[in-house]
């Protein structure tokens, strides 16, 4: 291997080791892992949060539906 | 002299009762839209945090400390507030009359949380944190100033609430999708506490 052959490919292996430490966009300005578990649960939250509560919703509605009708069931019989 | 006669014809509706009032529903659905609002604006602030903690910066140099304690106190207020509201609820269904007074306990509450907040905005505005000193008392404002304003549409929801009561024609549905607010204003304060507080 020749010499500048070896200098490249220790340039790009010292290149592909920088984003590691290099902020990933202009606004992320600490590229710690406090701030990317931060970025990991707000992401988490935000996706996850809007689902559950329509869902909740949904459920507990389609809940007390299913409660009048059993309520409403025996006395259409008796009637 | 031809006389003309009103007859007076009740109308029932056949149909049953829904299974949730529109205007539960309603509000729960407004109440969704706020808490992604909250969610959005605490995304944004947890990820400063996180983010100047790693610079070892928060909070940051020069901005005074929040009011913990005092704030701790005024969340009690708050929380005995939701707490008098639920009581007005279990008493509207015995009596309409006997909620008055645990719903006027719960408005007086709400009211005192506000004011007192108030008091600590002037006192820390006094000290430097101002919407534009810091990052910090950006998203402290603007947080805590969000709840405030629903806490103050809240209040006025209850005494609204509480003047039909008085009135005697207050719905039962009403008074329902009100406490899903106030409920909503009372439970979302301890996040916030923790969050921007702590």
């Amino acid at each position: 291997m020749s010499r500048s052959t070896l200098s490249t490919a220790v340039a790009l292996l010292c290149g592909a080791l920088l984003p590691e430490a290099a902020t990933a966009c202009a606004v992320c300005y600490g590229g710690g892992e406090e701030s990317r578990n931060a970025f990991i649960l707000t992401t988490v939250l935000l996706s996850v949060l809007p689902l559950a509560m329509i869902g909740s919703l949904g459920w507990w509605i389609w809940r007390r539906v299913r409660e009048a009708e059993a309520g409403d069931a025996p006395s259409r019989g008796a009637g | 002299m031809a006389r003309s006669t009103t007859a007076l014809r009740v109308i029932t509706d056949p149909r049953p009762p829904p299974v949730l009032p529109s205007a539960v529903l309603g509000m729960l659905i407004f109440v969704i839209a706020e808490v992604m609002l909250f969610a959005g604006l605490i995304s944004g602030f947890l990820i400063l945090k996180a983010s100047a903690s790693v610079l070892g910066s928060w909070p940051p140099p020069g901005q005074p400390r929040l009011p913990v304690e005092e704030t701790a106190f005024n969340t009690l207020a708050l929380l005995t507030s939701g707490l008098m509201l639920w009581r007005a609820q279990r008493a509207f269904a015995d009596s309409h009359a006997r909620a008055l007074r645990p719903l006027a306990i719960a408005i007086a509450l709400g009211a005192f949380f506000v004011l007192f907040q108030g008091y600590e905005w002037v006192m820390m505005i006094g000290q430097g944190l101002t919407l534009t000193s810091s990052n910090h008392g950006s998203f402290f404002y603007l947080i805590v100033g969000l709840h405030a304003v629903h806490a103050v549409a809240g209040l006025a929801l209850l005494s609204w609430t509480w003047g039909r009561l008085r009135g005697g024609f207050l719905a039962g549905s009403s008074f329902a999708a009100a406490q899903v607010f106030w409920f909503f204003v009372v439970g979302l304060w301890p996040i916030l506490y923790l969050l921007v507080y702590a």
